[in-house]
C-alpha cells in the first residue's frame, strides 16, 4: 500500500512540477480543467449520483465552464492593466462566499444537513462551488504577472502548496518523532500537541520565508502574515467539507483513480478551498 | 555583561510575577467553581521546584520563565474516574469556563491598577512638559507654540508629564490633525493649535516620537564646566579637575559644551591645548585624546562629563496621592494603558503603525532592566504597562489565547452546543501561526534595534 503510494506520488510529482513551470497558459488552463473534470465524477458520487450518464454529464459540465471560460478569454487578457478580468474577480468573491457558508455548515452539522442532504441538485450545485472557483483562482495565479515573469505565477502557486503541504509534513513527521500529549485521545487517538505544533512551525516557516522572497513591505507584513495563516486555516476547511460530503453519502474515498492514494478529490481537498481563498485575498490586498 | 545579566534578572522578576498572577486567576476561579487543578505551573518544561497541597494540586516553577499554565481536570485529556467527573473542566456550564478563562486577563488588569496604586501611594518624580523648542521645518512648526510654553492636553486628554505627551501622541500615529493646548511662558494665556499631522513619519529604529515632530523637551542648559572626570581617562591624564571650565581648544575658544564634544570626536589620539578656567586662574593643559572604537569608526574620547544647570523651580514634581485619590488616579490611569493598548493594535491592523513598532522579550527584558536601575517606583510603572499588554494581548480572539477559547465559548453560548473539534483545531492553526510568526516578527526588530 504505502510502496503503491509512493510509486504513484513519485510519478505525478514530476508531472505536476513540469505543468505548473513550463505548460504555455493555455495548455495549463486545459489541463487543469481536465483535472477539475476528473474531481466533478468524484464529486458526483458524493453528491449522491449513480447512473453513468449522470456522472459523466456532471464531469462534463465542470470541465466545459473552465473550457468554455478559457476559450472566450485569451490567457494575456485575464490580468489586463494589473485588474483581474471582472468576470473571474466574481467568481472568485463566490468562491469566497462559498467557503464562509460551508464553515458555517460544519459547524451546524448535522443540523441543517438534511436541508441539502436531500437534494442531489444541490449537492451538485456545492459541487461546482468548490471546482470552479479552484480552477479560476489557480489560473489567475499562474498568469499573474506573466509578461513580466513568467515564473511570478508559478512561485505563487507553490507558495499556496508549499502552506498547506507544509502544515501536513510537518504535523506528521514532529508527530511522529515528537509525539507525546495526546491532544483528544477519544477522538483521533493519532494527534498530538507535538504534530499540530510541528504543522504550525512548518507552515510559519514558508510564509516567513515568502515574506522575505516577496521583499514584502514592513507595513504589510501584518496583511502577509494573516492571509496566510488564513490560507493554513482554510485548507483545513477544505479537509472537513470533502469529509461531510463522503460522510452523508456514506463513502470512504472519493475515488481510486490514484493508486495508493484513492480519488483525486482526496488529494485536491484542502487545495479547493486554499486555493480560491488565497486568489481571492491576493487580489483584494496584495496584487 | 553585568548590564545583561541586570536585565535578564529584572524581566524573570517581572515577567515571573506576571505570568505567576495571570495563573493565579485561572486558578483562583476554577477553585471557586470546584473544578480540579491538577497543577499550577509558573515556566514551562523541566521542574525546578515542585510541592502538593492537600487537594493534590501541584505547584511547579519550571525551567523556561517565558510564561506559565494551569492544568484542569478534563475528560478530553485524561481518563476521569467516574466519582471525578464533576470536577473536570469540561463538564462546567458554559458560563463557568468563560469566567475561569476571563479571570486570567481579569486579573493582570486588577493587577496593574494596584501596582499603581502602590506606585502613587509612594510617588513618582516626573517632569513637567514644558517645550523646549519646536525644530524648524518639522510637523510641529505649524503650530507655532512659543519655547517654553507648558503642553496642556494633546488630542483630547490633558498631559501632566512627558510620560503622558509621549502615550498621547503615540494614540495619533495616522491621524489626520493633532490638537495641541499649551500655556504661553509669560502671559499665562491658553493657546490651542490644530496641526496638520498627515506627513508626520515615525520610524522607531530611528527616533522618538518627539524627535519626529520636531519637538525638543526642556533641559537645564549644560555649562562648559566639569562635572565629572573618569578614573583612568584622557582627561584625567591630561590634568583636567572637576571644576575646570573649559575657555578655548587648541587656542579657538568654545562657548558650548557640543562644540567642545563634536572637536573632541572628531580627534582620536592627536595632542591638544586645552585653556581652562581653575579657580579664576587661566591654566593651559596639553595632552593626548583617548579614542573608542576602531579603524574606520575610532572616535576622539575624553571621559568627562559637564556640570547640568539646575532645574528651574516647579518643573520636576512628584506625582503622590493619598489613598483615595490615589486609587481613582490608578484605575484611571490603567483603563488609558488598556485603550491605548487597543488603539495600538488596531492601528498595527490597520497599517497606520508598522510592524516595526512591536518589542518581544528582548525589549522588554531592557525595560525591566533599565526601569529596575531607575528604582523601584519606575519599575512598578513598568509592571502596570507590561500587565496591561499581557491581559489585552489574552484577550485577542486568537484560538491558542484565552481569547480564543473565549470566542469558541460565545459561540457555545449562543448555539446551546460546543464547537466542533475540527474546527476548534483549525482555529488553533491559524492563531498558532499568526501568533508563531507576529513573535518572530517582534523578536527580529528587537534584535535589529540591539
Amino acid at each position: 500500500m504505502l510502496k503503491q503510494r509512493v510509486i504513484t506520488a513519485l510519478i505525478l510529482a514530476p508531472l505536476a512540477l513540469f505543468a505548473i513551470l513550463f505548460l504555455p497558459p493555455f495548455a495549463f488552463e486545459v489541463m487543469i480543467a481536465l483535472i477539475m473534470g476528473l474531481g466533478a465524477w468524484e464529486w458526483s458520487s458524493m453528491a449522491g449520483m449513480t447512473r453513468q450518464v449522470s456522472k459523466s454529464a456532471y464531469a462534463a459540465l465542470v470541465a466545459g465552464v473552465c473550457l468554455v471560460l478559457a476559450f472566450l478569454l485569451p490567457t494575456e487578457m485575464i490580468w489586463y492593466q494589473g485588474q483581474l478580468n471582472p468576470l473571474y474577480t466574481y467568481v472568485l468573491t463566490i468562491g469566497g462566499i462559498w467557503w464562509v457558508a460551508s464553515l458555517a455548515m460544519i459547524i451546524a452539522y448535522p443540523k441543517y444537513s438534511s436541508v441539502w442532504f436531500q437534494s442531489k441538485v444541490l449537492r451538485g450545485i456545492f459541487g461546482l462551488l468548490t471546482l470552479i472557483p479552484t480552477w479560476v483562482a489557480v489560473v489567475s495565479l499562474r498568469t499573474s504577472l506573466y509578461d513580466v515573469d513568467p515564473f511570478y505565477g508559478a512561485s505563487l502557486i507553490f507558495y499556496v502548496l508549499g502552506i498547506v503541504w507544509a502544515a501536513d509534513i510537518g504535523a506528521f513527521f514532529v508527530g511522529v518523532k515528537f509525539g507525546k500529549h495526546k491532544l483528544r485521545p477519544r477522538v483521533s487517538p493519532g494527534k498530538t500537541f507535538e504534530g499540530l505544533m510541528g504543522g504550525i512551525f512548518a507552515s510559519s516557516a514558508i510564509i516567513a520565508f515568502a515574506a522575505l522572497h516577496y521583499q514584502v513591505e514592513p507595513s504589510r507584513i501584518w496583511l502577509h502574515v494573516l492571509v496566510g495563516a488564513l490560507t493554513v486555516g482554510v485548507s483545513a476547511l477544505g479537509d472537513l467539507n470533502e469529509s461531510m460530503f463522503k460522510r452523508c453519502a456514506g463513502i470512504k474515498d472519493s475515488g481510486n483513480l490514484l493508486p495508493g492514494h484513492g480519488g483525486i478529490m482526496d488529494r485536491i481537498d484542502s487545495l479547493t478551498a486554499a486555493f480560491p481563498v488565497f486568489a481571492f485575498c491576493y487580489l483584494t490586498w496584495m496584487a | 555583561m553585568l548590564d545583561i545579566l541586570w536585565n535578564i534578572g529584572s524581566f524573570i522578576v517581572a515577567l515571573g510575577l506576571l505570568v505567576a498572577v495571570h495563573e493565579w486567576g485561572h486558578f483562583w476561579v476554577a477553585r471557586r467553581c470546584g473544578v480540579k487543578v491538577e497543577r499550577f505551573s509558573i515556566g514551562f518544561g523541566k521542574p525546578l521546584w515542585s510541592r502538593r497541597d492537600k487537594y493534590n494540586t501541584e505547584y511547579v516553577i519550571a525551567a523556561i520563565p517565558l510564561g506559565g499554565y494551569v492544568k484542569m481536570l478534563d475528560e478530553r485529556v485524561d481518563d476521569v474516574d467516574e466519582q471525578d467527573r464533576g470536577q473536570a473542566f469540561n463538564n462546567q456550564h458554559v458560563l463557568k469556563r468563560i469566567a475561569i478563562t476571563a479571570a486570567g486577563p481579569i486579573v493582570n488588569f486588577l493587577f496593574a491598577i494596584l501596582v499603581l496604586f502602590i506606585m502613587y501611594l509612594i510617588g513618582l518624580q516626573t517632569i513637567k512638559p514644558v517645550v523646549g523648542n519646536i525644530q524648524e521645518g518639522s510637523v510641529l512648526s505649524a503650530a507655532a507654540i512659543p519655547n517654553n510654553a507648558t503642553l496642556m492636553t494633546v488630542g483630547k486628554r490633558k498631559v501632566v508629564d512627558w510620560e503622558d505627551v509621549n502615550y498621547e501622541l503615540m494614540s495619533h500615529i495616522g491621524d489626520n490633525t493633532l490638537q495641541l493646548t499649551w500655556r504661553e511662558p509669560d502671559t499665562e494665556q491658553i493657546n490651542s493649535a490644530s496641526v496638520d499631522i498627515k506627513d508626520w513619519k515615525f520610524d522607531p529604529d530611528q527616533q522618538t516620537p518627539f524627535d519626529s515632530l520636531g519637538l525638543v523637551p526642556f533641559r537645564p542648559s549644560i555649562s562648559n564646566i566639569i562635572g565629572y572626570v573618569a578614573k583612568k581617562s584622557a582627561a584625567e591624564k591630561i590634568g583636567l579637575q572637576v571644576g575646570d571650565e573649559i575657555l578655548r581648544l587648541d587656542g579657538t575658544s568654545v562657548d558650548k559644551w557640543e562644540q567642545i564634544v563634536s572637536y573632541v570626536v572628531a580627534r582620536p589620539e592627536q595632542t591638544i591645548q586645552i585653556d581652562v578656567l581653575r579657580n579664576m586662574q587661566n591654566v593651559r593643559l596639553e595632552g593626548l585624546i583617548g579614542v573608542k572604537g576602531e579603524g574606520e569608526s575610532a572616535k576622539g574620547f575624553m571621559g568627562f562629563t559637564p556640570t547640568f544647570e539646575p532645574w528651574p523651580e516647579g518643573l520636576v514634581f512628584t506625582h503622590q496621592y493619598g489613598i483615595i485619590d490615589g486609587f481613582a488616579k490608578a484605575v484611571d490611569k490603567t483603563w488609558r494603558l488598556m485603550t491605548l493598548s487597543v488603539e495600538m493594535l488596531g492601528k498595527l491592523f490597520t497599517g497606520d503603525v508598522s510592524v516595526k513598532n512591536l518589542s518581544g522579550p528582548i525589549a522588554i527584558a531592557q525595560g525591566a532592566g533599565t526601569s529596575a536601575s531607575y528604582g523601584f517606583v519606575a519599575f512598578l510603572g513598568f509592571l502596570a504597562l507590561i500587565s496591561v499588554n499581557l491581559g489585552i494581548i489574552n484577550l485577542l480572539p486568537l484560538p491558542v489565547l484565552d481569547g480564543g477559547h473565549l470566542m469558541y465559548y460565545l459561540v457555545e453560548l449562543v448555539r446551546g452546543k460546543p464547537v466542533p473539534d475540527a474546527i476548534q483545531e483549525t482555529g488553533f492553526k491559524i492563531g498558532g501561526v499568526l501568533l508563531l510568526l507576529l513573535m518572530s516578527v517582534a523578536i527580529f526588530n528587537d534584535i535589529a534595534r540591539l
